[in-house]
């Protein structure tokens, strides 16, 4: 699969921050959204650049830390959960 | 120096109760004089924060999460053990005891495991006054279901999200503690280092993860309750961000380590589907109690398993061990699944994975029933993989789920610095060399609401604890050491990422120091691993700054300490000539593939201490005395 995410950047509370466009390629649709996340932090490393700062922890949808805002909302498409950033791509955390 | 346990005389029933009358007892007006840092805010940490405030000492507590009700406890789906015999088929605190040190393969402490069973029956008794929905029976009962390695049903459970329940409870009375001013909270927070003043444990440094600050903060003791350290294998069920720093950081500071190859993989878990995976999900070992492991009897079967006959399925651990079946021990299932899958009998695409069939619970029970037992399970498992196990199994393959090893501690969980406690999966205590399922929480919650309560007291009220303020010179040296750390990680700029690292790492463990370990293999890991070391330290890339939130700095402290200690992981492993529980040497194994035991030159806990950097650690041996029960070959045939 190949993506173009637009991520919201913001160095801190005192700078302002933008939507900065990547794209992305290579990726699996056996991947969750955060390990899709890790392919690109791991390319703006090499590039000398600053990976996306994001909160994560159990990555099984159980510990509530994730908190990213995909496509207008909080965790993703689907409501009452945290889960769906946890799951593979290929279950619709995009669409 | 010498290991003393500090196990109490007498017998064993009696042991405890006697040990808490002997304990010095701080007088209430005392207390709140008291200052104790509690690092960590799952069920040992959260549970000791709040009984230790609840007690009126002054307490601080710290996770690196967002919020304390983060911590990685709240992932655990199966269950909490107690030795209450509801179900009157036989149980009794003796025998949890006995299923206990039997399970972990001789290779644990009598006194502790005893004192563990003697209080789950009160863990339940608080948890439930807490408000936990433990699942009832139609009576309104308390519904208890098996465990692994036990013929007895003790299992409590809320589902399969029992650490999620058991650890709102334990936040709950965490946060009115907040609430009351008794503890104060520091999320985003991580330790760094203890600081010793004149040989007790005095505090410890933090890093704010947000503005990196560092801090210094006092304390009269300080409880580590900060998890295990199966991250070392970077694929595990743990969080990504549980991390072996702080008792690394301890064990640099003099804290013996114990055990440290004693580590526990989980026979079920989804198995891995390519080379970007980020972790491994467990599928709860209560899915064994309905759901029957097999493989193909023919190597290289690739039919859809709906199409393979009952007649040429191999329900192997029902046919090996016939008397436990599908419940033996976590170590047993995982080594099993490992000789199927080597022997070219492994399913899907990998051929690494075995199935856990749920056909004829279904059929039994009907998929109501099971939906009803395991709804959330299933639920998870389709979400990750796409298949729904009510039409076709799941496959599973072991994972890295638990490590047993951890600081050493005395009977009291004090570390060998004064000052300085280890609770929970931090410490190495009760488990020996493998786990029992639904052990865990009912050994943090243990310890963190009914031991330490009693043990801190007797090091407050028996100590002489001067004044020191963070002003001090111990301050000052461990702050400056952190910071010295953190600007040699980020000066490094090099090529390979830190995962890149992590991964290798990983690999290395997972090869040569996961299910199965040789004296070859072993010795090869260490090359590598400190090949890899030095690769870190000259090569690493750490991109950012110290001066705000950098989550590649965090990672890369935690990999640096992972490093150090998966090399002592594999001379722990390479020390130990025997097979016992998780730790396996394929050069020590009985006729039948089981671990073999050397009882007389091996029954000992192996306690490290460190000597410097790069030089080599010394062992010292705490021996296992069993007053109680005798050793056996273990057998669950």
């Amino acid at each position: 699969m190949k993506l173009t995410l637009k991520v919201w950047r913001q160095k801190n509370t005192q700078s302002y921050g933008r939507l900065e466009t990547y794209k992305i390629s290579n990726i699996s649709p056996d991947m969750s959204f955060l390990e899709m996340m890790d392919v690109l932090n791991e390319e703006l490393i090499r590039k000398g650049e600053e990976p996306v700062a994001f909160d994560h922890d159990c990555r099984e949808g159980v510990c509530g830390m994730c908190s990213m805002y995909i496509n207008g909302r909080a965790h993703g498409p689907k409501s009452g959960t945290t889960n769906c950033i946890c799951e593979a791509l290929k279950m619709g955390t995009l669409s | 120096m010498k290991l003393d346990a500090k196990i109490p005389s007498g017998s064993i029933s009696e042991k405890w109760s006697k040990h808490k009358f002997n304990l010095k007892l701080v007088n209430p007006a005392n207390k709140r004089k008291f200052e104790i840092i509690v690092v960590g805010s799952g069920l040992a940490g959260a549970s000791a924060a709040a009984t230790l405030a609840e007690l009126g000492y002054k307490v601080k507590c710290f996770c690196f999460q967002d919020s304390p009700r983060r911590a990685h406890s709240i992932a655990a789906q199966g269950g909490i053990n107690a030795a209450k015999n509801y179900p009157n088929d036989g149980d009794s605190v003796y025998r949890l005891f006995y299923d206990t040190i039997k399970g972990g393969d001789y290779r644990a402490r009598e006194a502790n495991v005893h004192r563990l069973a003697e209080v789950s029956v009160n863990i339940i008794d608080q948890c439930v006054a807490q408000g936990v929905p433990f699942a009832r029976e139609y009576g309104g009962h308390l519904d208890n279901r098996s465990f692994g390695g036990a013929q007895v049903s003790r299992t409590f459970y809320s589902r399969g999200m029992t650490g999620q329940q058991l650890l709102l409870g334990a936040y709950s009375a965490l946060s009115r503690q907040i609430g009351l001013g008794n503890v104060q909270m520091f999320s985003r927070t991580e330790m760094l280092d203890v600081v010793l003043v004149e040989g007790q444990t005095r505090g410890i440094i933090t890093r704010n993860l947000v503005t990196g600050a560092i801090e210094r903060h006092a304390a009269h003791a300080v409880c580590l309750a900060t998890g295990g350290y199966g991250n070392v294998f970077y694929l595990s069920t743990n969080a990504r961000g549980s991390n072996v720093t702080a008792t690394w950081r301890a064990h640099k500071k003099g804290a013996l380590f114990g055990n440290p190859c004693f580590t526990q993989i989980h026979p079920t878990c989804i198995p891995v589907s390519g080379d970007h995976q980020s972790k491994l999900t467990l599928m709860s070992e209560s899915l064994r109690n309905d759901g029957r492991v097999w493989v193909p009897k023919t190597k290289g079967d690739n039919r859809r398993p709906e199409d393979i006959p009952e007649a040429e399925r191999d329900y192997y651990l029902e046919r090996i061990y016939p008397s436990f079946g599908n419940l033996v021990p976590r170590d047993v299932a995982s080594r099993k699944a490992k000789e199927m899958c080597d022997a070219g009998r492994g399913v899907g695409a990998s051929g690494l994975a075995v199935f856990l069939d749920f056909g004829e619970a279904i059929n039994r029970l009907g998929e109501k029933a099971v939906k009803q037992k395991y709804g959330n399970l299933f639920d998870m498992y389709q979400q990750i993989t796409g298949e729904n196990p009510y039409k076709t199994p799941m496959r599973i393959y072991p994972a890295v789920h638990y490590t047993m090893g951890g600081l050493w501690v005395d009977y009291n969980l004090m570390t060998t610095i004064p000052g300085l406690y280890a609770l929970g999966e931090a410490n190495f205590s009760d488990h020996g060399a493998n786990r029992l399922g639904a052990s865990a929480l009912m050994q943090g919650l243990a310890d963190g609401y009914f031991v330490i309560p009693y043990t801190i007291g007797d090091y407050l009220a028996s100590s002489n604890l001067p004044i020191v303020k963070t002003d001090h010179p111990a301050f000052v040296e461990a702050e400056n050491q952190v910071k010295d750390r953190i600007h040699k990680l980020l000066s490094i700029k090099g090529k390979l990422t830190v995962n890149e690292i992590h991964r290798q790492l990983g690999k290395i463990m997972w090869d040569y120091c996961g299910m199965a370990r040789s004296a070859e293999g072993l010795t090869h890991a260490r090359k590598l691993i400190q090949d890899l070391k030095q690769d870190f330290w000259t090569n690493v890339n750490v991109p950012g700054s110290d001066a705000d939130l950098n989550q590649a700095l965090e990672h890369a402290g935690r990999l640096a300490d992972f490093l150090e200690l998966g090399e002592l992981m594999v001379v722990d492993a390479l020390e130990r000539n025997e097979s016992c529980g998780g730790h396996f040497r394929t050069e020590y194994q009985t006729p039948e593939n089981e671990a073999l035991r050397d009882d007389d030159n091996y029954c000992y806990v192996a306690a490290w201490e460190y000597q410097g950097d790069n030089q080599p650690e010394v062992l010292h041996k705490e021996a296992l005395v069993f007053e109680n029960v005798k050793l056996t070959q273990r057998s669950y045939k």
